[in-house]
């Protein structure tokens, strides 16, 4: 168990920067996940703690001691890794006692721990296959057992459910972030789904573009993204942007767009006026935090329904309004009218939940 | 119109005009096999029982040739001078193929690392397997000298005893083995390389991670892709040394006594010296079947039990 620090990491592949200044931190037993697009160098950052990939600058540490120049077999982390990496020639048992008789565990240990991930991840039937022998999903759960056996400082598991059916998925999140918590091991876990994100993670690490976008608890991913890229890649469906403009009429401010002009919420205005720029500034809202009603409504927007997508108990509505259009989402029941194409209706804002980001640098500013 | 579209229409002849050109064109196909097949024929099958029907022949060049049957082999196997031939060289195959796999794995694992400078260590490592035996044979014959030669030179700077390289009965045959050995452990080597080429590195790092000893890397990790490349350096190398003439006919000339001829340098004198064709056609049948043994007891024992095949792509 380990807290792990990773310290202005930079990693070069021939001439691209792969890795641009990473930093963020790990508590002890906490589950970290990193996540952001392909290729965005997040799985560069875990071979990096791992000590596979050598950063051509910047430091990492393990309970505070630095380990740049410790071998990657005396770092004691255990990897899932995304291509499996399977031992070919053993059965799946072998290859999950392979790291315990690496450390010449003892046998009923060994056994009890294979049994233990067996159970976990349901490969009791397929135990004396051969990697090859097995599909894709299989092929994972063993990847994934084969780091579930061990106890070492850090997990580092790399995409350990891309290959698995959506019903598979959801329930070894579960298990494996319960695992994680009673073991009480550090865990950096790659991902690219943001829904995943969201559901294991103590902790947040965004990535794209080989940079750390932000790093923050899913609450905090969630609640104040740092900026439009870390808005738009969580939540389902995403964030709406709607580039407006700032104007002042009577000592109140407001944002203008040609479809509507809305009063900036009080709790926002000393924000907004510190941040605001000449370049003009976006206004994002959540597709939950748009409400619809057939009747207008104060500071409503007046819309016309363009497609409706049913979901078990929620409506997400696209609105059109001028050129745009405008993602609402909300539970059925509480709808209170069952909406029609090409309905004319009214969307609402709900102030509380209005971000405002810098159009120029991207920033948010409230 | 799609591909699939074109090809099936190219598929059959559509006229009777056509399927003469197309008959035309087996006929032609099988017409320039003809020079390869009838080469093959003349140079290595007609030789071959040519040679098996010479073996039943008391043949001597320029004399008759008479009916003896099996006799040549009769007289070869109550002959001591074929049994002390086919000793040295199954000795020669044994200790100096085994001598190479070894040092060329270990060739292999220190080629395989990469710093600068290794392309120009490889040139010379290989450079050995280049050279033809025959010169190979000559500057060693240098080096071996009792008097002249480099190599007793060095011994007694060392405070060593000079050996009589190549006319003590033990010693010419270790310098025999010595030969054999610098030059084809490049061989070996090569072969190694390109097995440790094929494993996969994300299961190196696996076992890294996995903190797997390096005796475990070796047998669990590398062994199943050495496996391959291995059999044929071993099957190459003991086909090649069974043949073994050059390098002690040069060297040694057989000698001392007959303590450095094999089968072949047996065949040669027969065939040369005592122009006893029939005899020395036996003789290389001998070896013929010898070599056909040991190269399937070597398939059976290295081909990978199916358990452990893995695809290597050689």
């Amino acid at each position: 168990m380990a807290e792990v620090k990773v310290e202005n990491v930079s990693v070069r592949f021939g001439r691209n920067l792969v890795l641009k200044e990473a930093s963020f931190q790990v508590a002890d037993g906490e589950l970290c996940v990193i996540v952001g697009p392909s290729g965005c160098g997040k799985t560069v950052l875990l071979r990096t703690v791992a000590g596979l990939t050598r950063p051509l600058e910047g430091n990492i540490y393990f309970d505070g001691k630095l380990v740049n120049d410790v071998a990657p077999s005396h770092r004691d982390v255990a990897m899932c890794f995304q291509t499996y990496a399977l031992y070919p020639y053993m059965t799946v048992r072998q290859n999950w006692e392979f790291p315990l008789r690496a450390v010449n565990l003892a046998k009923e240990e060994i056994q009890q721990r294979v049994a233990k991930v067996m159970e976990l991840t349901h490969m009791e039937p397929l135990m004396n296959r051969y990697p090859r022998e097995l599909s894709g999903g299989q092929q994972q759960r063993v990847a994934l057992g084969r780091a579930l056996v061990r106890r070492p400082r850090v997990f580092l598991l790399d995409e350990p459910f891309g290959n698995l059916d959506a019903k598979l998925r959801v329930e070894l999140r579960a298990t494996v972030k319960r695992l994680q918590m009673d073991l009480g091991i550090t865990t950096l876990h790659v991902t690219h789904d943001q829904v995943e994100a969201q559901a294991m993670g103590d902790k947040i690490v965004v990535m794209a573009m080989g940079t750390v976008q932000q790093v923050g608890t899913p609450e905090e991913i969630y609640e104040q993204p740092a900026n439009l890229f870390v808005a738009g890649f969580f939540g389902t469906p995403r964030m709406n942007f709607i580039p407006c403009e700032l104007k002042r009429d009577g000592g109140r401010l407001f944002f203008v767009h040609p479809a509507f002009t809305l009063p900036v919420p009080p709790h926002q205005v000393a924000a907004v006026e510190a941040g605001i720029s000449d370049t003009g500034l976006i206004l994002g809202i959540r597709p939950e935090n748009v409400s619809i009603s057939a009747s207008p409504q104060p500071d409503a927007i007046p819309v016309e329904v363009y497609v409706l997508e049913p979901q078990s108990n929620e409506l997400i509505v696209d609105l059109a309004f001028g050129d745009m259009i405008l993602k609402s989402r909300a539970d059925r029941d509480e709808l209170g009218f069952e909406p029609r194409l090409n309905q004319k209706v009214y969307a609402r804002f709900a102030s509380d939940f209005i971000h405002v980001f810098d159009r120029e640098s991207q920033l948010r500013i409230a | 119109m799609s591909q699939e579209a074109i090809v099936s229409q190219r598929a059959g002849p559509a006229t009777a005009v056509e399927a003469a050109a197309g008959l035309r064109d087996i006929w032609w196909r099988r017409i320039l096999f003809v020079p390869t097949i009838g080469l093959l024929i003349l140079l290595a099958i007609v030789p071959l029982i040519f040679s098996l029907g010479v073996s039943l022949f008391n043949y001597s060049l320029g004399s008759r040739a008479i009916w003896v049957g099996l006799r040549n082999y009769i007289n070869l196997f109550t002959d001591p001078q074929f049994w002390l031939a086919t000793r040295i060289t199954v000795q020669f195959t044994v200790v100096a193929v085994s001598i190479e796999v070894v040092l060329g794995i270990l060739f292999g694992f220190v080629m395989n690392q990469r710093f600068t400078g290794m392309s120009v260590i490889r040139l010379i490592v290989f450079l050995p397997m280049m050279l033809a035996p025959f010169v190979v044979g000559l500057f060693w014959r240098f080096m071996f000298d009792q008097t002249f030669g480099i190599v007793d030179y060095l011994l007694t700077q060392l405070g060593l005893p000079a050996i009589p390289w190549l006319i003590h009965p033990f010693w010419a045959r270790v310098a025999v083995v010595i030969v054999d050995v610098w030059q084809w452990t490049p061989f070996v080597t090569l072969l190694v390389l390109a097995g440790l080429g094929t494993v996969p590195t994300d299961l190196l790092e696996a076992a890294t991670l996995d903190r797997a000893s390096n005796w475990m890397k070796f047998r669990q990790i590398y062994w199943p892709y050495l496996r391959f490349p291995l059999l044929l350096a071993l099957l190459f190398r003991s086909i090649d040394t069974l043949k073994m003439f050059d390098l002690p006919f040069i060297l040694t000339g057989g000698g001392p006594g007959n303590y450095t001829s094999t089968l072949s340098i047996l065949g040669y004198r027969q065939q040369i010296m005592f122009f006893n064709v029939g005899m020395a056609a036996a003789i290389s049948w001998v070896v013929v079947i010898i070599i056909n043994i040991v190269t399937n007891i070597l398939v059976r024992l290295i081909t990978p039990a199916k358990a452990e095949q893995v695809h290597t792509g050689l």
